[in-house]
């Protein structure tokens, strides 16, 4: 294999990974070969060795997210996913009140066919109000994991993302023309079909992450 | 129908150093075949720094660029352990297959 490739590929390990094994990985990719399949293999690698560090936590030593799963898993994993929920539907929000204010002067409402930038622009806000909870649910998941948490803060933390993703609902208000408007969330008639999918996808992915940790492990 | 290939790397890991130590080339020529499976460079690191993080495998000195490891009395346990349980597990498996 081009050496350039090679550093490049071992580039994409964490720091402490690639000082202790970086350099002999390098010379066996240099040495060895291997086309597309070997440098595929070296990047799933070394995205898995990000997500789930073998150096982290060895040696007795627990990384920081394990630290504070231990101390406090109420906040990291019950409070911490609802907060980020709520932050990732505030920008939502602010999206879609701009892009009412510029796009759509003169409509009572933003939710009217729209055209041009208008369409990237509001589907920006759309996509993040829809996925936030599944991207929140993933990330929830994967700390879970790492953490190496025991399953009932994760399952809390869970469980509430996915019954604010039911019952929540944008609303907006704008009297006159006149005025800028509001856009705001309220609670609503519960979906339970958005609330069961929401929390199937993080129970799913959570698995997945456990089942790979495990199968690295002897 | 193809059921692919048996594929553990740690374990396989373990098994092909059971036999001496070796580098990281010649363990994936041994375990493939050993066992039909190739594994590729990011697995087969990903094992090794597992296994030395558990004590189950250590690096002697390096030969130029290559790294040779050894395994090491806890790794020749586990791995003595595992293929016990693989052992009775297929041997249970073959019993109930000629029973039929």
């Amino acid at each position: 294999m081009n050496r350039c490739l090679a550093r490049w590929l071992v580039g994409m390990y964490p720091r402490g990974w690639r000082q202790r094994y970086g350099a002999e990985l390098q010379a066996m990719l240099e040495d060895g070969g291997g086309g597309v399949r070997a440098a595929w293999n070296v990047m799933t690698a070394a995205a898995g060795e990000r997500m789930f560090p073998t150096m982290e936590g060895g040696m007795g030593e627990a990384s920081a997210l394990q630290r504070w799963g231990a101390r406090a898993p109420w906040a990291v994993f019950g409070v911490a996913p609802v907060v980020a929920l709520a932050a990732a539907y505030s920008v939502a929000l602010l999206i879609l009140w701009t892009g009412w204010q510029m796009f759509l002067p003169a409509e009572k409402t933003p939710f009217v066919p729209v055209d041009g930038w208008a369409i990237a622009y509001f589907g920006a806000g759309r996509m993040l109000y829809f996925y936030a909870p599944m991207v929140v649910g993933v990330v929830l998941a994967w700390a879970a994991v790492r953490a190496r948490a025991r399953f009932l803060w994760p399952l809390l933390g869970a469980m509430a993302m996915a019954a604010i993703d039911g019952v929540i609902q944008v609303r907006t208000v704008r009297p006159t023309l006149s005025e800028a408007g509001s856009v705001h969330l309220e609670f609503a008639d519960w979906h339970p079909a958005t609330s069961i999918a929401g929390l199937a996808v993080t129970i799913l992915v959570y698995l997945l992450f456990r089942a790979r940790r495990a199968r690295h492990a002897v | 129908m193809g059921l692919g290939h048996y594929s553990d790397p740690p374990l396989l890991v373990l098994a092909s150093l059971a036999d001496g130590p070796k580098h990281g080339h010649a363990m994936i020529e041994d375990i493939a075949m050993l066992s039909g499976t190739r594994l590729g460079p990011g697995t087969l690191y990903g094992a090794i720094a597992r296994l030395e993080q558990q004590g189950l495998i250590r690096p002697l000195e390096a030969e130029e660029r290559r790294q040779p490891y050894k395994i090491t009395a806890s790794g020749i346990r586990i791995l003595r352990a595992k293929l016990t349980t693989l052992h009775q597990f297929s041997k249970a498996g073959l019993k109930r297959l000629e029973a039929q």
